[in-house]
Order: C-alpha cells, then sequence, then structure tokens
C-alpha cells in the first residue's frame, strides 16, 4: 500500500520542521570566533553605537555591539535583571546610581576593582566614584552626574513680576503665589506624587538623609525632624494649589511636556541633565529659559543633590570581564567617546578633565537672564552635596511605598508629613523580611 | 475532567441540530492505526509541553522558594531559598493584592454589562429587518476590535490628555465644565471606555451571528401569530442565543481579570495608575520590575487558579441552566 | 445547531424586507442609538486619519478634529527615517510574526482538532481537558517563566521567542474540533478509506478543503492576537530591531530619556499600524460570523 510511506514521510517531515526550528534557535546565541571577543553594551542614551564604533575601530580584539533600550515602563533595569537570570544579559550596561545598592545586593554587578587602577579613578569627581564604591569593592565608572538646580522660564517670571529667582524657599513659596496669578493654569512646577527620585533629591537637598549605613546595618530616616520640615513645605503649596498636582501633570508626561512648551509650567527643580529635557519639550519656548541654583534652606548656602546620573557596571554573568572593564575604561577616558558623549548626548561628565571642556560653551537656548545664552553646567561646577546619603538596596520597592502612600495622601487630601511614618516602616519591614538588617534612625 | 465530557458532547451535536444527548461511540470513527490520532496531535502537544505545561510547573516551583540575605548591609548576592507555602500565605494576606483584585471586580460589575448591553442592543438592532443601513452600522461597530489594544490605549489616552483632547477642547470652546479623565476617582472608567469601545463590537458579532443562525420557522410563526419586533427580541432571539451571551461573558471576565495593556500605557500618562494597580500589573511589578520572581510566581499562580476557579464555575453553571 | 449563516441570512433579509415600516418613532430611537454609538466608534478613528497629517505644533494647538497644516508627507518622511527608518522593520517583524505565527498555529491546531473529532483513542479526554484548561488559565501569567525557559535554551531575543509560543491556541484547537464535527461527515471518510487512502491523505485531500472557512476564522482569531499581544514581546525582545509595532509605538510613547517631541510620529506610525488591519477586518468580516456562531454551538 501507497498510503504508509506517504504518511510517514508526511509525519517526520513535521517532526523535522520542529527540530530544524529548534535548532536554527539556539544557534543564533553564541557567536565568539576567530579569537574577537564579543561584548554586549546597553544603554538608554542614544548615539551610543557611534561611540561603539569607535571602539571597535581601535580595538580589533574585541567588538562591541551596543543597543539603545528603551527607557520607558520602568523596564530598563527590570530587563537587565531578568536577563541575568535568564542567563543573557549584556556584558556590560549603562546603572544609574540609584540602582547601584539594588544591583549589588542582587549579585547583578562585577567588583572591576582589579582592573582599575587607582591612577584613573582619580580622573573622576570622587563625589560619582563614591558611588560606585562599596568597601574594597568598586562596581562601576561614572558616566555623568546629576546635580541640581533650578530651570526656570524667566520671562513668564518677568511677566509675573519676578525680578529674580527666588534664592530660598520662603521666596520661592512667595514666587509660587505670584505666578498662579498670572491664571488658573499657571503653575510654578508640576508636584507629582509618585515622582519619587525627584523627591527624595529634595530631601537630600536639606540634609534630610533618608538611608545611611552604620557598621553592618542600614540607619533609616525617613521620618526625621529635616524630612517632615520638606514635606511640610509641600504640604502647605499642594494646600493652597500652588502647585500642579494633575496626574497628567507629572514630569515627562505629555501634559507636561506641553506646558513647559506653552509656559503655563514656568519652572523646574531639575538636575543638569535636564537641560537636554527643556530644550527637547520647550522648543517653543527658545531663549527664554534660564538656570539657577536651587533654592536654599540656609541663607548662603549653595546646597545641592544628586537627581539620576549614570555609571557604566560589568554586569554579572559575563564571560569577558576583563575586556569588559577595558571597554568601561575606554569609553569614560577616550577622548573621542568623551565628545560624543557631550555634545551628541548631553553628558555632564564624571570625568573631570572633559567637565572643563563641558564648561565653555553658552548655549543661546537659555538666554532668559543672559543675553546670548547661559553657560548651563557652570551654574552646577560649585554646588555642595550633603554628605552620607546612600541609595537603599532595594529601591523598587521603596519607591512602591513612597508612590502609594504620597498618591494616597494627594487623592484624600492628607498631608505628605502624616504618609512619613508609615513609608519608614514599609521600608525596614521590607529590608527585613529579605534578610538585610535596618532600623529606624529616630 | 467534568468538563471535556460537556465539551465533548457539544462537538458531535452539532450535527444533528435536535437533541444534545451523548454522543454514541460509533459517531466517532474507529481507527485501525493506533498512532495516528496521536501522529496528528504531536504539533500541538509538543507545543503545548513547551509553552504550556513546562512554564506552568516552572512558575509553580518558583513560587515556592524565596531570596534571602543573612544579616548585614545585603551587599552580597543572596541565596535562594525553600520558603514553602508563605509566598502563598503572604499573597492571601496581602492587601495591595486584594485591593488590585477588588478594583478590577467593580471594574468588571460595572463595564461588562454596560458592554454587553450595548453589545446587545446593537446585534438586536441589527438583526431586525426595520432599519436602513445595517450593514455600515455592523461594520463600524466591529472596526474598534481591529485596532490593536496598545494603540487603542495610546489614542484613548489623547483624548484622555487635556492638552490634546478634543473633548476638552469642544467643552471649553463652549465654556462648559471640562472633566479629568486622568484622576485618581475617574481612570478605572476612562480605562473602561477603552475596554468597551474595543470589545463591544466583537461581542455584538458574536450575538449577531448567533441570532443569523435561529431558524427562520421560528420569525415566521412569530409573525404570524402577530408577535411585534420587540416581543420577537424578547421571547425568541435572547433566549435562543444564550450560549452565544454566555460566551461572550466568560471572555469578558477572563479578560478583565487580565488587564493589562490598557492601565500600563495610560500609567505613562496618569500617576494615578499604581504599581498594585490591577492583580497583573502588581505581579508584573513584582516579578519583572522588582525582579522578585518567586512572590511574583505567587501571585500570578494564585490569580490563575481564582480565573479557572471562575471560569469552570461559571461553564458548569452554564450547562446545568441549559440542560435542565 | 448548523454553522450556515450565509445562506440563512439571505433567506432572512430577504423575509425581513417585507413589511418592514422603517419610519415609526420606535424604530427612530433605534436608529438615533445607532447613530450615536456609530460616532462613538468611528470618531478616534476619524482622530487619528486626521491628526496623522499634522505637525507636533498643530497636533496640540489646533482643534483636534479638524485638519490644520497638511503635514502628512514630512510626517511619513520622518516617521521612516526616525531612528534609521526602525518604523518599517517593526511593520515587517510584525506582518512576519502575525502572519506566520498565525499560519503555523492553524495548521497545528487544526490537525489537533481533526484527531480529537475523528478518532477515539486513549487519552483523548485528558487532551480534551488539557485543551478547555489551558483556554481558561491566563496566557499572561506564563509570559514571565516562558521567558525565563526561553532564555536557557538561547531563544530569547530571536525572531522564534515570539513566534514559538504564539503557535499555541487552545481556543482553535477547540474550534477546529467543533469545525471537523459539525461539517466532515464520516460516511465520507469511510468511503474516502474503502478507497484505499491513508489517514493523512484523507486529512489533506478531504477534510482540509471542507474546513477551509472554518481555518481562516481560527487563523484571524490567533492573527489578531498575536498583533495585539504586547507583554510577551515586551519580556523576551531586547532588541528594538526584533520589535513588533505595537511595542514599539508604545516605547515611543513613553520614552523619558529620548527627550524630543515625537507625537506627530507615534500618531502617523499608529494610523499607519492600524489601516492595514480595518480593511482586512472589512474584507473578511463574512469569516468572523460564520466563526463565531460556535457560540450558538456550545449549548
Amino acid at each position: 500500500m501507497a498510503s504508509r510511506p506517504l504518511r510517514a514521510t508526511a509525519l517526520v517531515s513535521v517532526l523535522l520542521i520542529f527540530t530544524s526550528l529548534l535548532a536554527a534557535c539556539g544557534s543564533s546565541s553564541s557567536g565568539s570566533g576567530g579569537g574577537v571577543v564579543n561584548l554586549t553594551f546597553w544603554s538608554f542614551n542614544q548615539q551610543i553605537t557611534d561611540q561603539a564604533d569607535a571602539f571597535n575601530k581601535t580595538h580589533p580584539n574585541i567588538h562591541v555591539t551596543a543597543l539603545k533600550e528603551p527607557s520607558g515602563f520602568g523596564q530598563y533595569y527590570p530587563k537587565v535583571l531578568s536577563a541575568i537570570k535568564a542567563g543573557n544579559a549584556p556584558d556590560v550596561a549603562l546603572i544609574e546610581y540609584q540602582y547601584v545598592p539594588t544591583f549589588v545586593s542582587r549579585g547583578a554587578l562585577v567588583d572591576i576593582s582589579q582592573y582599575i587602577p587607582q591612577s584613573v579613578r582619580q580622573q573622576f569627581d570622587p563625589a560619582a566614584i563614591g558611588l560606585e564604591t562599596f568597601g574594597n569593592s568598586l562596581y562601576g565608572l561614572p558616566q555623568d552626574t546629576g546635580p541640581e538646580g533650578l530651570f526656570y522660564n524667566a520671562k513668564v517670571f518677568a511677566q509675573a513680576g519676578i525680578t529674580a529667582p527666588p534664592t530660598s524657599w520662603t521666596e520661592y513659596a512667595a514666587d509660587a503665589v505670584k505666578i498662579h496669578a498670572l491664571g488658573p493654569n499657571y503653575y510654578i512646577t508640576s508636584f507629582s506624587p509618585t515622582n519619587t527620585g525627584w523627591f527624595q533629591a529634595l530631601m537630600w537637598q536639606a540634609g534630610a538623609i533618608w538611608f545611611t549605613t552604620s557598621g553592618n546595618s542600614w540607619v533609616v530616616n525617613i521620618n526625621s525632624a529635616q524630612a517632615q520640615q520638606v514635606a511640610g513645605f509641600w504640604d502647605n503649596l499642594i494646600k493652597q494649589g500652588l502647585v500642579d498636582t494633575a496626574t497628567a501633570d507629572g514630569d515627562f508626561q505629555s501634559g507636561w511636556n506641553n506646558a513647559l512648551d506653552k509656559g503655563t509650567i514656568a519652572s523646574w527643580i531639575s538636575a543638569v541633565w535636564g537641560q537636554g529635557v527643556v530644550k527637547g519639550d520647550a522648543a517653543d519656548q527658545k531663549g527664554n529659559w534660564a538656570v539657577a541654583p536651587m533654592p536654599q534652606w540656609t541663607a548662603g548656602n549653595n546646597d545641592s543633590a544628586f537627581w539620576g546620573g549614570s555609571g557604566i557596571s560589568v554586569i554579572a554573568g559575563t564571560k569577558h570581564a576583563k575586556e569588559a572593564a577595558e571597554f568601561v575604561q575606554w569609553y569614560l577616558t577616550d577622548s573621542t567617546s568623551l565628545n560624543i558623549g557631550v555634545q551628541q548626548i548631553g553628558w555632564y561628565p564624571s570625568n573631570l578633565a572633559a567637565r572643563q571642556q563641558a564648561l565653555t560653551t553658552p548655549d543661546p537656548y537659555f538666554a532668559g537672564s543672559t543675553p546670548g545664552g547661559q553657560i548651563v553646567d557652570k551654574t552646577f561646577a560649585s554646588v555642595n552635596i550633603p554628605s552620607g546619603w546612600a541609595f537603599p538596596p532595594d529601591l523598587d520597592a521603596v519607591t512602591n511605598f513612597e508612590g502609594n502612600d504620597f498618591n494616597t495622601a494627594i487623592t484624600n487630601n492628607l498631608t505628605l508629613v502624616s504618609q512619613l511614618p508609615n513609608i519608614q516602616n514599609q521600608v525596614i519591614t521590607d529590608l527585613q523580611s529579605q534578610g538585610i538588617t535596618a532600623k529606624a534612625g529616630n | 475532567m467534568e468538563i471535556s465530557t460537556v465539551a465533548g458532547e457539544s462537538s458531535t451535536s452539532a450535527t444533528q441540530t435536535t437533541i444534545r444527548i451523548r454522543p454514541p461511540r460509533s459517531r466517532l470513527l474507529a481507527i485501525w492505526n493506533g498512532a495516528t490520532p496521536y501522529l496528528f496531535l504531536i504539533p500541538f502537544l509538543v507545543i503545548f509541553l513547551a509553552f504550556f505545561f513546562a512554564p506552568f510547573v516552572y512558575d509553580i516551583l518558583q513560587s515556592f522558594y524565596i531570596l534571602k540575605h543573612f544579616g548585614g548591609l545585603g551587599l552580597t548576592p543572596p541565596k535562594v531559598v525553600w520558603n514553602g507555602l508563605a509566598n502563598y500565605q503572604q499573597v492571601l494576606t496581602d492587601a495591595n493584592f486584594w485591593r488590585g483584585f477588588g478594583r478590577v471586580l467593580i471594574f468588571g460589575i460595572i463595564q461588562i454589562p454596560v458592554m454587553m448591553g450595548i453589545a446587545m442592543i446593537l446585534a438586536l438592532l441589527i438583526d431586525a429587518p426595520l432599519l436602513p443601513f445595517r450593514r455600515f452600522f455592523r461594520l463600524a461597530a466591529f472596526v474598534p476590535y481591529a485596532v490593536p489594544g496598545v494603540v487603542a490605549a495610546i489614542l484613548w489616552g489623547y483624548f484622555y490628555t487635556p492638552s490634546l483632547s478634543p473633548i476638552v477642547q469642544a467643552l471649553s470652546a463652549v465654556h462648559l465644565p471640562v472633566p479629568n479623565f486622568l484622576s485618581n476617582s475617574t481612570i478605572l472608567w476612562s480605562i473602561g471606555n477603552i475596554s468597551t469601545w474595543e470589545y463591544a463590537g466583537f461581542n455584538m458579532l458574536i450575538f449577531y451571528s448567533a441570532m443569523q443562525a435561529i431558524p427562520q420557522e421560528l420569525y415566521e410563526a412569530a409573525r404570524l401569530d402577530g408577535l411585534s419586533e420587540i416581543a420577537i427580541a424578547r421571547y425568541i432571539k435572547i433566549p435562543m442565543i444564550r450560549p452565544a451571551f454566555m460566551l461572550g461573558l466568560l471572555f469578558s471576565m477572563i479578560g478583565t481579570l487580565q488587564l493589562f495593556n490598557e492601565p500600563e500605557i495610560l500609567h505613562g500618562i496618569s500617576g494615578a495608575i499604581t504599581p498594585t494597580y490591577t492583580p497583573i500589573i502588581y505581579a508584573y511589578n513584582i516579578a519583572i520590575i522588582q525582579s522578585n520572581f518567586y512572590y511574583g510566581g505567587a501571585i500570578a499562580a494564585i490569580l490563575g487558579i481564582i480565573t479557572f476557579i471562575f471560569s469552570y464555575f461559571f461553564v458548569l453553571l452554564t450547562q446545568r441552566q441549559t440542560g435542565a | 445547531m448548523a454553522t450556515v449563516p450565509a445562506r440563512q441570512s439571505r433567506a432572512h433579509q430577504a423575509s425581513g424586507l417585507i413589511g418592514a415600516n422603517t419610519w415609526a418613532p420606535k424604530n427612530l430611537l433605534g436608529l438615533l442609538f445607532l447613530v450615536i454609538i456609530t460616532i462613538y466608534f468611528l470618531t478616534p478613528l476619524y482622530w487619528l486619519a486626521i491628526n496623522a497629517t499634522k505637525n507636533n505644533t498643530d497636533l496640540f494647538s489646533s482643534f483636534g478634529l479638524w485638519i490644520a497644516h497638511f503635514n502628512i508627507a514630512q510626517n511619513l518622511a520622518d516617521l521612516f527615517s526616525h531612528q534609521d527608518g526602525i518604523y518599517l522593520r517593526w511593520i515587517e517583524n510584525t506582518v512576519l510574526y502575525a502572519v506566520f505565527g498565525g499560519l503555523a498555529s492553524t495548521f497545528v491546531s487544526v490537525m489537533a482538532g481533526y484527531a480529537l473529532s475523528k478518532y477515539v483513542f486513549r487519552g483523548r479526554r485528558l487532551v480534551f481537558g488539557l485543551v478547555l484548561g489551558a483556554a481558561l488559565v491566563p496566557q499572561i501569567t506564563l509570559a514571565l517563566p516562558i521567558y525565563l525557559l526561553e532564555s536557557k535554551y538561547g531563544i530569547a531575543n530571536t525572531y522564534w521567542a515570539v513566534l514559538l509560543p504564539s503557535i499555541l491556541n487552545p481556543l482553535g484547537v477547540y474550534l477546529a474540533q467543533v469545525y471537523a464535527s459539525s461539517s466532515i461527515p464520516n460516511e465520507l471518510i469511510s468511503a474516502a478509506r474503502v478507497d484505499g487512502a491513508s489517514e493523512f491523505r484523507i486529512f489533506w485531500s478531504i477534510a482540509l478543503p471542507i474546513l477551509m472557512p472554518g481555518m481562516v476564522t481560527i487563523f484571524l482569531f490567533q492573527f489578531v492576537a498575536i498583533w495585539n499581544n504586547f507583554l510577551l514581546p515586551l519580556l523576551v525582545l531586547s532588541d528594538p530591531k526584533l520589535f513588533p509595532v505595537n511595542l514599539g509605538l508604545a516605547t515611543w510613547n513613553f520614552d523619558p530619556a529620548a527627550h524630543e517631541l515625537i507625537y506627530n510620529l507615534i500618531v502617523t506610525g499608529s494610523f499607519l499600524a492600524v489601516l492595514p488591519l480595518i480593511v482586512m477586518f472589512l474584507f473578511l468580516q463574512r469569516f468572523w460570523r460564520s466563526g463565531l456562531t460556535f457560540g450558538s454551538v456550545t449549548g
């Protein structure tokens, strides 16, 4: 009977398709040949492929593939972490400072202290190197830092009768009244309860250090007197309706982008990297914006804090830690790479030599207070960052607790101050449940 | 499994439109080569094992473990330790999980009846031979189903964003108060609107197709008896398409319990969508964002169990009622 | 209940036209409902079409439901060149995932459904239970373990990572089983066997042609499911060059690190992405309707 062979071939072919399919899939993951070490590099900066190309040209034995990853949905870091668990992580990745302890506590970063000599480390901002160093271990080199200042729309400020940017928080609150007087849609700033990193930087600037270490224990101090003072300051503005708490107008959201462009949100407390955001989002306000130091709690100080800022780390599971570290060092010390970073990506570099170069060019976009344009980075060059702040090893949990509780507060007309004890307790409980030693600082 | 016999019955009853009885085995073809049906099933079973069974088991196994540090600052790699049923215990007492679950329940209790109501009225109006342009209306209602959920959420997101929204523009042009679609108290219904927009037409088509399959003799008899079109709808169409209605309801319930795409996209324009907003978003945030696969696995497992129980009893219940 | 809507519906409509009084007040109310609900269904799509022609400034400043400067050519040019023209790549990927995934899934499902419907064998009930059980468990909860397992076998972040899981469609198996039971007479199979045809040939040359309309429906269902899938590609793909278009658009829509206003590209990109789907849906609606009568069968 002819039917049997036919049936057999048909089914064998189906099986063959499936096995060859699986085989074809498997082969794509491996890929080193001819003595060239292949590295993968993830970042959410643009133009990183140009930097990788420059590296590949001068390093015949190493080939770096740079992938620009999306940063929305909070999906970048989870992707790195789950890729590590899955065994297909990049060899090198951009990690913002606030995530470094969280990544270290997952065993996700490689200690590169043996590859990076002291002489190289000394080329960088010590405060930034400090955020990458734990004991004797070094978990990355700092790319750029995020000291904060006050970006403001000088034209709108002038319309409101404000001649100089506020130097103290008291003046800031008074200016908030004047700007809101321009119209019901006008606000000095948006205030998003879920913008947790931003709020933590405000705490840090006031010396309300939420997280420190003492010996082998974390000290959590979210409900300190200074913290209550900062939260109370914003409670007062929120209660009077002087800041925009609409959920669509939080930082980076489309309503906010548009409000910056129209000038109805008149200022933004932001890090130095924020200049790129302002220029991109408020293109129609060219020439109107300016930048000033942050408002102060103590007259005469120039206190600020870091919001964001990134380092480049070698990711656990790499088979080529040495070559990866070589790329990291090149990436942050080579002049071609730094030029692309500073000129095109807009880094405020942690590399001190490169920072000097960044401090020379005035930007005509920021001509609100200085005709011809301000040298924006200069405002950030001499700030004082209060010492002692360490980022917690469970940042995402802290973000959830803070975001949830502050959101509840705004929705139900409660104060931020009233939420602080609960946030602190949840953070301590969470750390302890992971087997980490933590105690309250007050 | 009880459910399989139910489906097995229906499968063959399709050939005989009259009565639903358990099919005699002879209706199926006995075969002489024992391997053939298995060979036909192999591709499906391979995929099923690889992409349903294996991940399912993997998820369950993970949910019995936890990542632990042993004192200190936790700046060393943690260990994976056996945690027994503790993760499940924690989910059952996790206020965030139940709050999200309650939110989804409220959503379902309001949104599903609204959507099904719209779909049913649409199907009846389009099926009844009374109105003009019925073909056009039918196509128009179904078109939103062609829009991928993510694009639908982005699109409606623009309608909700005050600075872009034509609704806001129109209302403020005539000096009417402008609603805030993205606030904590309204966002759930803004999501409900997106779901309704996307799926009302789909459900309409399920009902409409079922109505089209009702034998004409029934209508003719009813019209001879002098029944109005409304009476025909009430006493013939709605009872006759009950199974189709129940099926649409089941799809909607499962979809609601898994609400993810729309709130996740709207999260980009509204701070009101918290990381614990719906159970799936919570599981996603724990398992992916916080990369706690272990606890996230337990949340996913419990949600899967709840969904399964829901659907199982729903199917059982509808079979009982129609069988009675 | 048999699934022969095409013939019946024609009869239905023909008989329905007799004596219909279209302008009775009751009917006017019905018409009003239809008009209002249709405006509701179509307005967002109309908005999308109109705003695909606007630049970024007009998008925010002009009235949303009417045309401002006609900028569609520039939008398209920008869309196709943004990030080295990745948008077209996304469209290609989506077509690849949805078409090939859908075809493979349909074929696999129909083979399984046919076996379940036409053979008696040990484990038939078990397989049936598995199919129904799998249809009821939220697929979304499996996305994470799927990703972890795929990574273990080295297929994460490849086309296969999205394609292979897309083949699984328990609902499709169930539908195929229903169609095969109701539309393939057993006598036909018996006769073919008497003629000496092999089991596979019977399936290929007799069953498949009969099942073709049902297969189109199964394909459409899975096609839409794959086109809609968001969480799975979000998890398993890290290379933007492999993204399907809805994931790509979603990343454009909310990318805080991008610092550029590209809402016009998102709107134009969304419009382009849904246009072919809408056209396809309108032309294939017949298959949806015939497929969806399975609702009347399940009772």
